[in-house]
């Protein structure tokens, strides 16, 4: 479906977020899940360890009883278990694809698309027929970057596509966070860098009182002021 | 001799969990601000007309924005200079001077419990003034929130020390009032001060009750 609800997002956006915003967008299900409420993506790698997957699903979980609309990929690993949490612990989730909105990728997601986009949201920025390129899926992490209040990363390696995510989502003015575990792990360098620009690290300590109080940078603003 | 007392201004009340209508509303604003949008920065600093107050505290100033927690991401969102451009392109100020710059990250204030805060001092050790010739006495540094102070007062000391002779303010665009539960009103502008304990290092905002 494309309709007017996303150039009217669209036009609120500042010239900095239009940069990398997509012109158009395909959606199937509820947009209002754009517009309202806070969002938290949740990425990382495809590859993830079994250690990562465990914790993709307790942040999941966290994130929904806050009441917070869970973003991600629908890509392998850690992106299938975020959706997935995000439904079985009766959340919101929103699945931004880095194809068009006909074809799950991978093609073993199509029954999770299928009920993203029956009782939750689907956007895509790619139209049907829309060449299927490497370049698609850093277009789309921007574009997840762009309609979340924060981003999670649970694990990414030093060449991850994720890293794409994190940097745009930091160039927004979002909140980037990485997992613990993420940050003090000396073999990778890109978390150093992140945190030197403002990614600020998740811990066991401080994840309840950040995840409360996360800016809502996203909502509309819909009355006159 | 750092100064203890620091004359502040804000324009809008923030409530960070109150359920009231204008409690939402301040939090809306607060993510519009915070994501830099000029459009929404631009129509609330136009409230400022309506403050004879505020109007007289902008007078002959020239403002430098308050930079984040961590150094600037070339090309990145800077929510304080576009509140600074708002106010100097509605008149209420002569210039922008962006000589406040932030060379280590530290972290962010509103993510940590009021105990894990960053103090005056470590805010004050992240920060580094490009001194340039300013062209007005009085110098206004701007920020988007301003809940305790520390950054204000870590700002104003650094500021202090390459301008002696200048008067240096501070204002925010938000006010943060967690103590209470609910605002009445966002827009709701206020010149006040903030007190600065050198022994303990904590601030104290006139305003809190």
């Amino acid at each position: 479906m494309v309709d007017n609800k996303y150039s009217k997002y669209f036009s609120r956006l500042s010239d900095l977020e239009k940069i990398h915003a997509p012109k158009e967008l395909f959606f199937e299900g509820d947009f209002s899940l754009i517009t309202k409420g806070v969002k938290v993506s949740v990425v990382g790698s495809r590859d993830v360890s079994p250690n990562g997957l465990r914790r993709t699903e307790i942040i999941s979980k966290t994130l929904v009883e806050k009441g917070i609309t869970v973003v991600s990929g629908l890509a392998k690993g850690v992106d299938t278990m975020a959706h997935n949490s995000a439904i079985k612990y009766q959340g919101k989730t929103i699945a931004v694809l880095g194809t068009p909105l006909t074809k799950a990728y991978p093609s073993s997601n199509k029954d999770l698309l299928a009920k993203i986009k029956e009782e939750h949201l689907a956007i895509s920025q790619f139209p049907e027929e829309y060449p299927f390129q490497r370049k698609n899926f850093p277009m789309r992490n921007k574009t997840m970057a762009l309609i979340s209040d924060a981003t999670i990363i649970i694990e990414a390696g030093e060449k991850s596509g994720t890293r794409h995510q994190g940097w745009e989502a930091l160039r927004l003015g979002r909140l980037v966070l990485i997992m613990q575990n993420v940050a003090e792990d000396e073999s990778l360098t890109w978390p150093k860098k992140m945190i030197e620009y403002g990614a600020q690290v998740l811990t066991r300590e401080n994840v309840d009182y950040t995840l409360n109080n996360i800016p809502n940078f996203t909502s509309a603003i819909d009355f006159a002021f | 001799m750092p100064s203890e007392i620091i004359n502040y201004g804000t324009l809008l009340d923030y409530s960070p969990y109150g359920d009231s209508e204008e409690s939402a509303k301040s939090r809306l604003f607060r993510g519009a601000i915070k994501a830099g949008r000029p459009t929404e920065i631009d129509l609330l600093i136009k409230n400022i007309k309506d403050s004879p107050e505020l109007i007289e505290f902008f007078k002959d100033s020239t403002l430098v924005p308050i930079p984040k927690s961590s150094p600037h991401l070339p090309g990145s969102t800077f929510p304080s200079l576009e509140i600074c451009k708002a106010i100097a392109n509605n008149r209420f100020s002569l210039g922008i001077n962006s000589c406040l710059r932030r060379i280590t990250p530290i972290r962010k204030s509103s993510l940590q419990t009021s105990g894990n805060r960053p103090s005056v001092k470590e805010h004050y050790d992240t920060l580094s003034v490009d001194i340039t010739i300013m062209p007005t006495k009085k110098i206004i540094l701007v920020d988007d929130v301003l809940t305790r102070g520390s950054v204000s007062v870590a700002c104003v000391h650094k500021m202090e020390e390459s301008y002696p002779d200048a008067d240096i303010y501070v204002f925010a665009l938000l006010r943060t009032k967690s103590f209470v539960a609910d605002i009445e009103k966002v827009i709701n502008p206020s010149v006040n001060k903030i007190n600065y304990y050198p022994v303990s290092g904590k601030t104290y905002r006139k305003d809190v009750t």
